[in-house]
C-alpha cells in the first residue's frame, strides 16, 4: 500500500507512538482532576506534562494556556464561537475548511455577524496581507486564517496578517491543522492569539485529539458545559483555563499519543525531507501529459500537498481506480468548498496527493508511474 | 511533619504548584477531595511542610500558580 492521504489524517503512526498509547492503557487508566487516588494523580501529573511540552512546541502561554479538543474542528468552533461579538464582523480566506467556514455561517444567522473571504494571492504574500487589510470594516474584531490550505498546501503568511491584527487590534486566529508537525510554529513569536490544530495530523497522534492553544489575554466563552473536578458546588464554569473549556473527560490516550508523537517530532524533524518528496511528487506529475496541475509547488510556500486532475476523468473516479491498486488518496471536495470555488474545480473536485513523516521517494516514485498509467 | 495547605484552582495548577515546588527542593504532596470537599473545603491541595510554606508561597505566586482562599478552617492563604 502507497499512503498519500496524510492530510486527512497521518499514517502509519510512529512506534513510540503506538507504544505510548499502549502504555497509557495499561498504566494511566485513571480520570485526570477527578479523584486524590494514586491513578488520577498518576494521569494528571502526566496530562499536565502533555501540556507543558505541547505548549514549549508551539512557544505557547504555558500549560494553563494549553486546551486539549477532540479535533481542529472543536477547537476552531471553541475559538470562533467562543469569542464572538454578536453585530460584528470577521475577515478570513477563501482557503478555509468547513470548520471555519460552518462556524461563520451559523454567527452570521444566530448573531447577525457578518464575513468576508478574502482570495489569498498564490504567487504574493504581500498581496494576501493587503487583501486582508482591504476587508477590515469599523466592526471587524477578529481575522481568521488557515496556516496551509488543506486542499492545495499553500502556506498563508500568519505572521504578517498577525502583525496586521495587532496593528488594527484584532483577534487573529489560526488554523493550524495542515501545518502543525509539517512547519515549526511558534504562536509568540508569530503574535497569534487562538492557534487550533488536528493532533491526529502532522502530530501523529490518534484520532480524537485537538490542541488549541491561547493567549493570556485572550477571554474565550466556553461553548460546551459541564463537569471539571473542581467547584462542583456550583453551576457555574470555572473562570480557570484550561478546565474551564475541557468539560467532560478529556482523551488521556489520545492526548499522551498526540504527546509521543511531538517527542517524535521534536527528536527528528521531517520538515524539509516532507517538502522535497512533494516536490518530486509535483515534477512526476508535471511530466505526465493529461495531468492538470493547480499550483506550482515550491517548497518555500507550499506543505507537503499537492491536488491535481486527471483531463476527461472525475477526481473521485481518479482516486477510486488508484484505491483498486492500493494508493491511498483522496477525491472530491476535501471540506473546503470556498477552496475549489477558487480553483473553479467546485463541480469536479480534485486529487489531492499529502506526503507524510514516513512517506519515500520510491513510494513518490510508484505513485507517478501509477498515474501514469490512468492517464 | 506539620503540614500547611495551599488551596488552588484545578488540576493543572494543582501539577503547576507541585512542579515549581519540586524543582526547588520543596517536598510537597498533592491531595486532592472530589468536588471541593478537602481539607480545606477546596478541590485540590497541595500539603507542604510549614517551615517551607512561607517560601512556597513565595514560589507560588511568583511562578503564577492561581491559589484560591480556602473555604473552610484557619489554613495558610
Amino acid at each position: 500500500m502507497i499512503y498519500l492521504d496524510n492530510a486527512a489524517t497521518s499514517f502509519p503512526k510512529p512506534l513510540a507512538v503506538r507504544r505510548a498509547m499502549a502504555r497509557a492503557l495499561e498504566y494511566y487508566g485513571g480520570n485526570p482532576g477527578r479523584g486524590g487516588h494514586v491513578l488520577s494523580q498518576r494521569v494528571g501529573e502526566k496530562i499536565f506534562t502533555c501540556r507543558e511540552n505541547a505548549s514549549e512546541f508551539f512557544g505557547g502561554w504555558g500549560p494553563e494556556y494549553t486546551v486539549f479538543t477532540a479535533n481542529a474542528t472543536m477547537a476552531l468552533n471553541m475559538a470562533i464561537l467562543g469569542t464572538k461579538k454578536p453585530g460584528g464582523h470577521v475577515v478570513s480566506t477563501q482557503f478555509e475548511h468547513n470548520s471555519v467556514l460552518r462556524p461563520l455561517a451559523a454567527l452570521e444567522r444566530a448573531d447577525g455577524v457578518a464575513y468576508t473571504l478574502v482570495p489569498p494571492s498564490l504567487e504574493d504574500d504581500a498581496e494576501t496581507v493587503r487583501r486582508v487589510e482591504e476587508a477590515i470594516r469599523p466592526n471587524t474584531y477578529c481575522v481568521v486564517c488557515t496556516h496551509a490550505s488543506n486542499v492545495c498546501g499553500r502556506i498563508l503568511p500568519v505572521g504578517e496578517i498577525a502583525a496586521l491584527c495587532r496593528r488594527r487590534g484584532l483577534l487573529c486566529i489560526v488554523d493550524a491543522s495542515q501545518s502543525a508537525g509539517s512547519l515549526p510554529i511558534d504562536m509568540r513569536a508569530l503574535g497569534i492569539d487562538l492557534l487550533c490544530m488536528a493532533g491526529h495530523k502532522g502530530l501523529m497522534g490518534a484520532g480524537g485529539t485537538g490542541l488549541l492553544l491561547l493567549s493570556p489575554d485572550v477571554q474565550v466563552a466556553p461553548i460546551l458545559f459541564g463537569g471539571t473536578g473542581t467547584n462542583s458546588n456550583s453551576v457555574q464554569q470555572p473562570e480557570d483555563y484550561p478546565e474551564r473549556l475541557e468539560s467532560g473527560t478529556i482523551n488521556t490516550h489520545g492526548i499522551i499519543s498526540m504527546d509521543a508523537g511531538i517527542g517524535v517530532l521534536r527528536a527528528a524533524p521531517r520538515y524539509q525531507e516532507e517538502r522535497r518528496l512533494a516536490q518530486q511528487l509535483y515534477q512526476g506529475l508535471r511530466g505526465i501529459e493529461k495531468v492538470e496541475l493547480y499550483c506550482a509547488f515550491d517548497p518555500g510556500r507550499y506543505v507537503g500537498i499537492v491536488p491535481f486532475n486527471i483531463r476527461g476523468r472525475g477526481s473521485t473516479e481518479v482516486a477510486n481506480l488508484l484505491a483498486a491498486e492500493g494508493i491511498c488518496v483522496r477525491g472530491g471536495l476535501h471540506c473546503a468548498p470556498a477552496t475549489h470555488r477558487y480553483f473553479g474545480t467546485q463541480t469536479r473536485g480534485m486529487v489531492r496527493a499529502s506526503v507524510g513523516y514516513y512517506t519515500t521517494a520510491a513510494e513518490i516514485s510508484s505513485f507517478v508511474e501509477a498515474v501514469r498509467r490512468l492517464a | 511533619m506539620n503540614l500547611e495547605y495551599f488551596c488552588v484552582s484545578s488540576v493543572t495548577h494543582a501539577n503547576k504548584a507541585k512542579r515549581i515546588l519540586q524543582q526547588n527542593g520543596i517536598w510537597c504532596q498533592m491531595a486532592k477531595s472530589d468536588c471541593g470537599l478537602g481539607v480545606t473545603g477546596c478541590s485540590y491541595e497541595i500539603a507542604v511542610d510549614e517551615a517551607a510554606a512561607p517560601r512556597a508561597a513565595w514560589l507560588l505566586d511568583a511562578g503564577g500558580v492561581h491559589r484560591i482562599l480556602p473555604q473552610q478552617g484557619e489554613w495558610r492563604q
